[in-house]
């Protein structure tokens, strides 16, 4: 995790540390350039031709950049880029050069006005043409388009942009100088750069798929503009652009993306959202709000600090109070013109001008402290990023480091949270450098771990995109860099190899140890403090005494003043203090801490008191050690023989020993490591202060059976000189010896052919040593090698199989999961095919059974371990069926079949067999399902019967019966009703009923019936209608209808039952009409014969009289009565009525008839006629012709006119009878025939009192249409 | 014999029967309490000439006059507002009209009393009505 302040780096350019970095000739230059700008433009050339060339135009262009100093001259380089970078950034201020400010029109310098630098790629053309639909046409900014083009077409991007604005909009010609509120556009196979307002065209320098025409331009943007280059990223693929938001930012400009999920190719927004540069990622129709946000911001325009510092209210300390209280990191080690300018940058994002109103939004929007933060941070990755504190590094570890390395040690450096491992690389090239500057071979190994392995892949690999590294000197790049075909870069494997990547969490895995360097650079100001704690003190830890802690620039140690010494406060380089502590002696110490303390235990024993007082007294001193010369136990007075060294403490016996002991201590020990039990030598030269020889006993202790390594060194004074056993004995030597006490000089001489002859020896054991060790080395380093190589490859290899096993464990879960829905699935089916009870058999292709349910059971003898064995081998518990031939049908044609089945039981069952159906449409065996249908037939059997049985019925009886749909039309209907609508079948079903028979069921008594009754009452019954047709007679019905209700399958029926009562009707009404006609004629002759009585009574004079008269009258009546039933109350002859009428009066002959024709006569007329004849001839009788024994009554009539003008004269005539008197009174009788002609016949009669007799004469109409007409109620119309 | 008492004294009656015998009955019982009687008459033409050209103060119809039902004169009198009694031998029994239906009703036979009654309550609650308001 590398974040710095790259670009406050470059502002301060602190004299110490990149003046010792750099040789005397570039001090110099670098003196010069801050003291006299001038002079060193005549040098540049001078200095470009030097090696350091590179080096020098890139402190050049920061030495520019930060101080403004413009310089002339072109520094030609390797790579071409960084003279364009290197040329644009000498020009980057050019009102601060005078001879170019008579030329620049004040306007025009750069950062008048905003330009807005456009990168887009695949996609970005509608995206930019609705940015430029959205943009404003004043907005006072220029917009400059960089795409990738291909270099052979001629782009119509110019073309289809100007049709989306107003603003003109030109295609880019070198040197065409922008202006606001318009629009540029890139030209194909160009490379853009902008230079103090000029846009400038250049033949790009990398082959044709390695540009960069996005990023290059952004740079320059970056240096032109400053906080007025706005860069915008739209869609398109690859990662252009991303290195040159980088300058963007740091240079204080701003960057927008458009929002990835909008693009049609995220990959380029999305890296430069990735990268951290983006503030802002908008759809390209909000992104003309947020450019004119900001550019109205007072910070574009002047990004001075005094703009917040001096606000009325809130200050920057308080921004930075509230930082250290929320976010817990503290920037009070920053340069306040750093933080103010970039918190009001932040400001104008956030779009206020206020530092109060800023400090209301940090204190509220938790995500803007961290914003805030990352951006005073820049969170940028880098090599070389932040570069004084690496300079500052190189100068007070790297250096020392390697000064102090020997030879074929390693130096051992960690970085933990490398990330992408920039930071890595760069210690690792750092070393390197030094390392060849010093001209020392040493070992290298950088453990660079990160917890995430994302970002490790990408650290092994060693790759960087061109941007990333393109800002590297030319020299390291060289030196480091292979260029790939690609726009990458590849770290060259000399470094690849010192650095190790693995993955490791600093907080919860153990730490690396006995390191020279740890960098944890921007690690703790993500951490809280007790994690910082943690991580400072495995920095302690993982470092060897005297170890470097390398922190970032807003990091400290904190009070943790006791584990770190401080070497550069500035530049946060701390030293590892505190108790020294060699992890080995340690672990060495620790082992053997148990052993005296166990011996201690246990008693002392008077045996062993005496052993030890013995040994003290009488054995020699001596020393325990193991075949390391690592001292284990001291004996007795050692001091003349052992002393410790200045220094630590050590229990290194060769260390221990005093100045000439060490060659016979060695040799003995050696002899007795090689196989000798017991080895004494003398030294030659004296121990300490004695002049005494010493001898040197070196024994093997331990047997067979506690074989331990342990030797016993015991040193004894040599007094008698007496030659020891073992002793390395020349005759030359024996002689001198012999010779020894004569002479010092021989003794001198003796001495020094000892020594040379252990010189001798000792530089043969050297040089033996030597060369096994040089073997042994170069074993080891090969093994080293390998196991590195290994290493490496198990590290890939693990981490394959870390993704492997990650996409196992994906795939795993997903077969889980699908395992589990199967299951489900299984049982889902299993209860459905169990519980549904029909006997289901699933045979594979070769009739074998795979599957079936237990009703199977029931048809088959199986068994549930049956599954498997062909179908054909079972018995089947039904008759037919062909279910083999049935399913292999189904196998081989797709055939699916079905048949009823008779089972042995009695039970009936559909055997349907189909293909069995894989999901990918395969047949891989058929399916045979046994679906009880025993209960279906013989319900159906009872259906069939019960339909019959209700057809015969409905045929049968007499009644009409239909049965009309919910919309009254006919359904069906028996032969009665076809016979009472006279009309067949054909005419008939399927019509409404009121069209039936001409329409005479359209009547509104069935309308009601059926529309209005019936769907309320669901049955009627005896509802009489009458139905009237024009050509048929009259018809009563009674009916009886009935709602069937449907089921689902079958709608409403009506059921109409009806019953012809127009008989029963007629013939009841007839009836009626009789009793009624009797009552009123019986009732009609009682009061005639009432009248009858009245009237006779109040005429008579006694009742004798009255009693004869009466009883004549009532025998009249009588007597019209029999000729009106005689006639059946229908016509009536006249002689019949006049004969009937005058019976009881007719004695031999007396009365006489002369008539022409009989009359036929209406029956109402009897009653007066009998009456009117029955009084006449009673008058006769009584007073007239037959009252004497001779006279004659003769009856005559005729029949005057004809038809309705008809009319019948009537005369009775007497003669032959006694005298007749005219009476006084027209008597009862008299009157009542006269009036009763007239009444009654509507006549006209008359009685005459004629001398020789009476004689009535009547003339009264013969009615012709005497029809008989009740007079009850017949009918209502 | 007149009854001089009756309350019927003095009106006009119309009677309409197509019987003589039965006619000559009505109109005896008639004179008998008073009344002048109009008529009678046998048919409906006669009746509805005596009905145009005579002041009535009630008429006795029967209901069948020949065979015709008598309706057309019932109609005619209550649109003329003269009461009347329907005379017949149907008892109760429904008629050919409302008009005969819903009027007073005499059944043949009768006697005396009950005609004078019935008689009296159909043509005697008008008159006495309009007496009542001559004076």
């Amino acid at each position: 995790m590398t974040a710095t302040l790259a670009a406050d780096a470059a502002v301060e350019v602190r004299p110490a540390a990149p003046a010792s970095a750099f040789k005397p000739i570039e001090a110099d230059c670098i003196t010069a350039l801050r003291h006299r700008p001038k002079l060193l433009e005549s040098r540049v050339e001078h200095f470009a031709a030097t090696p350091c060339g590179a080096r020098v135009a890139d402190l050049f262009r920061r030495m520019s950049l930060a101080k403004g100093v413009g310089v002339s001259g072109k520094i030609p380089s390797r790579r071409p880029r960084t003279v364009a970078a290197a040329e644009v950034s000498a020009r980057a201020r050019p009102e601060h050069r005078k001879p170019r400010r008579d030329t620049d029109p004040a306007g025009v310098r750069g950062g008048a006005f905003p330009i807005v630098g456009i990168g887009m790629s695949a996609g970005g053309l509608e995206v930019a043409i609705a940015f430029l639909r959205a943009m404003p046409a004043d907005s006072g900014m220029g917009f400059v388009f960089v795409q990738h083009l291909d270099p052979t077409h001629e782009s119509m991007l110019a073309d289809l942009l100007a049709r989306a604005t107003t603003m003109p909009v030109s295609r880019i010609t070198d040197g065409m100088r922008v202006e606001p509120n318009r629009v540029y556009v890139i030209v194909p196979a160009k490379t853009l750069v902008i230079e103090h307002g000029l846009l400038r065209l250049t033949e790009p320098t990398e082959p044709r798929g390695q540009r960069h025409p996005i990023d290059a331009f952004f740079s320059a943007l970056a240096m032109d503009r400053t906080t007025k280059a706005i860069a915008v990223i739209l869609s398109g693929a690859g990662s252009n652009g991303t290195a040159g938001l980088q300058d963007i930012k740091q240079f204080g400009g701003m960057c927008i993306a458009q929002d990835p999920k909008t693009a049609k190719f995220d990959s380029m927004p999305r890296h430069a959202i990735n990268s951290g540069a983006i503030d802002l990622v908008l759809t390209a129709e909000m992104m003309p709000d947020a450019l004119r946000r900001y550019v109205d911001h007072s910070y574009v325009e002047s990004p001075k600090p005094e703009v917040i510092a001096t606000g009325p209210g809130a200050e920057l300390g308080d921004v930075l109070a509230l930082l250290r209280t929320r976010g817990g990191h503290d920037f009070g080690a920053y340069k306040p013109n750093t933080l103010s300018r970039r918190t009001h940058r932040r400001m104008s994002l956030a779009g206020v001008e206020q530092l109060d109103d800023y400090m209301a939004i940090l204190d509220r929007t938790p995500g803007e402290v961290t914003a805030l933060t990352r951006d005073l941070l820049i969170n940028v990755t880098g090599f070389f990023r932040d570069p004084e504190a690496w300079d500052a590094l190189d100068m007070e570890v790297i250096t020392p480091l390697v000064e102090k390395v020997e030879p074929d040690q390693s130096i051992r450096a960690w970085v933990p949270a490398c990330s992408t491992g920039e930071e890595a690389y760069t210690i690792a090239m750092l070393l390197h450098e030094r390392g060849e500057a010093a001209g020392k071979r040493f070992g290298v190994k950088i453990f660079a771990t990160d917890p995430a392995e994302h970002n490790l892949g990408r650290a092994r690999k060693g790759e960087f995109p061109a941007s990333m590294v393109e800002s590297l000197p030319a020299g390291r790049l060289a030196r480091f860099f292979d260029k790939g075909d690609d726009d990458y870069y590849r770290i060259k494997p000399k470094i690849r190899e010192t650095v190790m990547f693995a993955p490791q969490n600093l907080l919860t895995d153990p730490p690396y140890s006995r390191m020279d360097l740890v960098s944890c650079r921007n690690l703790l100001i993500y951490l809280e403090p007790d994690a910082q704690e943690r991580v400072l003190s495995l920095a302690h830890f993982a470092l060897r005494e005297g170890g470097y802690l390398f922190l970032g620039n807003a990091e400290t140690i904190g009070q943790r003043g006791h584990l770190f010494s401080t070497v550069s406060k500035r530049w946060r380089i701390y030293r590892r203090a505190g108790p020294a502590r060699s992890p080995t002696l340690d672990v060495r110490a620790w082992s053997l801490r148990d052993a005296p303390t166990a011996s201690s235990k246990a008693a002392p024993k008077i045996a062993e008191i005496a052993l030890r007082s013995l040994a003290e007294r009488f054995a020699p001193a001596s020393v325990l050690i193991d075949p390391n010369f690592h001292v284990l136990h001291f004996h007795g007075l050692t001091e003349d023989y052992l002393s410790q060294p200045a220094g630590a403490p050590t229990l290194d016996l060769l260390s221990l020993t005093r100045e000439g002991l060490r060659l016979p201590v060695r040799g003995a020990v050696r002899k007795v490591i090689e196989g000798a039990r017991s080895v004494t030598l003398r030294s030659n030269a004296k121990g300490g202060a004695k002049t005494d020889r010493v001898l040197v006993t070196a024994s093997a202790l331990g047997d067979a059976r506690n074989a331990s390594d342990l030797i016993l060194v015991s040193f004894a004074k040599d007094q008698g000189a007496a030659p020891v056993k073992g002793l390395r004995r020349t005759p030359r030597a024996a002689a001198l010896q012999g010779r020894a006490e004569r002479s010092a000089e021989r003794d001198f001489q003796e001495e020094l052919n000892t020594t040379r002859d252990e010189l001798r020896d000792t530089i043969e054991q050297f040089e033996t040593t030597n060369e096994e060790l040089t073997a042994a080395n170069e074993e080891v380093t090969s093994i080293n090698e390998e196991l590195q190589s290994t290493n490496e490859e198990l590290e890939s290899s693990k981490e394959e199989l870390q993704s492997l096993n990650e996409e196992l464990n994906t795939v795993n879960s997903q077969l889980e999961r699908k395992v589990a829905e199967l299951e489900d699935a299984g049982d889902d089916l299993r209860n459905l095919l169990t519980g549904s009870e029909i006997a289901t058999i699933f045979l594979d292709v070769r009739m074998r059974i795979k599957w079936f349910t237990p009703a199977v059971k029931s048809l088959f003898d199986l068994i549930d371990k049956d599954v498997g064995r062909p179908i054909g081998n079972f018995t089947q518990k039904f008759t037919n069926g062909g279910l083999v031939e049935k399913a292999q049908a189904a196998i081989d044609r797709l055939e699916t079949s079905e048949e009823d089945i008779l089972a042995d039981t009695g039970q009936r069952y559909l055997l349907r067999v189909l293909p069995y159906r894989t999901g990918d449409n395969r047949i891989a065996g058929a399916v045979a399902t046994f679906i009880d249908i025993t209960d279906l037939k013989a319900t159906q059997a009872q259906i069939a019967d019960a339909r019959d049985y209700a057809e015969a019925i409905v045929e049968t009886i007499r009644d009409p019966l239909v049965v009309l749909t919910a919309d009254l039309r006919v359904q069906s209907a028996n032969a009665a009703f076809y016979a009472l609508l006279e009309a067949g079948r054909a005419k008939t079903v399927g019509q409404r009923i009121y069209e039936l028979g001409g329409g005479k069921w359209n009547i509104p008594q069935l309308r009601l019936l059926l529309e209005e009754m019936l769907p309320l009452q669901h049955q009627i019954s005896d509802f009489e209608v009458e139905l009237a047709a024009p050509r048929s007679e009259r018809r009563w019905l009674t009916l009886n209808a009935r709602r069937i209700e449907g089921g689902q399958n079958r709608p409403d029926l009506i059921l109409l039952a009806m019953e012809d009562i127009s008989a029963r009707k007629d013939s009841s009404h007839h009836q009626d009409i009789l009793i009624g006609e009797l009552s009123h004629r019986v009732k009609n002759t009682l009061t005639v014969v009432q009248s009858l009585a009245t009237q006779t009574l109040r005429r008579s004079p006694s009742l004798e009289v009255f009693g004869e008269a009466f009883q004549g009258r009532l025998q009249a009546l009588g007597r019209a009565h029999d000729t009106i039933i005689e006639g059946n109350w229908r016509g009536i002859g006249l002689r019949d009525l006049v004969e009937q009428a005058l019976k009881p009066f007719q004695s031999a002959d007396r009365i006489a008839y002369r008539q022409s024709v009989d009359v036929e006569l209406q029956p109402q007329l009897s009653l007066a006629l009998t009456m009117i004849l029955h009084e006449l001839a009673t008058n006769a009788v009584k007073y007239g012709a037959l009252s004497g024994a001779v006279g004659q009554v003769v009856i005559s009539w005729r029949l005057e006119g004809a038809g309705a003008a008809a009319r019948v004269a009537f005369d009775w005539t007497e003669r032959g009878g006694p005298v007749v008197k005219r009476p006084t009174h027209r008597g009862h009788g008299v009157n009542f025939v006269e009036r009763s002609v007239a009444y009654d016949l509507n006549g006209e009669g008359k009685v005459e009192f004629a001398a020789e007799g009476v004689k009535a004469v009547m003339c009264f109409p013969l009615p012709t249409a005497g029809i008989f007409t009740p007079a009850t109620v017949e009918e209502s119309d | 014999m007149p009854k001089a008492s009756s309350r019927l004294a003095g009106l006009r009656v119309l009677v309409v029967d197509d019987e003589l015998l039965v006619a000559l009955h009505i109109e005896t019982l008639l004179e008998d309490l008073g009344c002048e009687v109009i008529g009678p008459v046998p048919t409906i033409e006669k009746a509805l000439a005596v009905m145009r050209d005579e002041h009535l103060d009630g008429v006795l119809l029967d209901a069948n006059l020949d065979g015709y039902s008598s309706a057309p004169v019932a109609a005619d009198l209550r649109a003329r507002g003269v009461p009347f009694v329907v005379v017949t031998g149907y008892g109760q029994l429904e008629l050919a009209s409302p008009a005969l239906t819903d009027a007073p009703r005499l059944s043949k036979p009768f006697n005396d009393t009950e005609f004078e009654a019935t008689l009296t309550a159909a043509f005697c609650a008008d008159r006495r009505a309009s007496t009542t308001i001559g004076q």
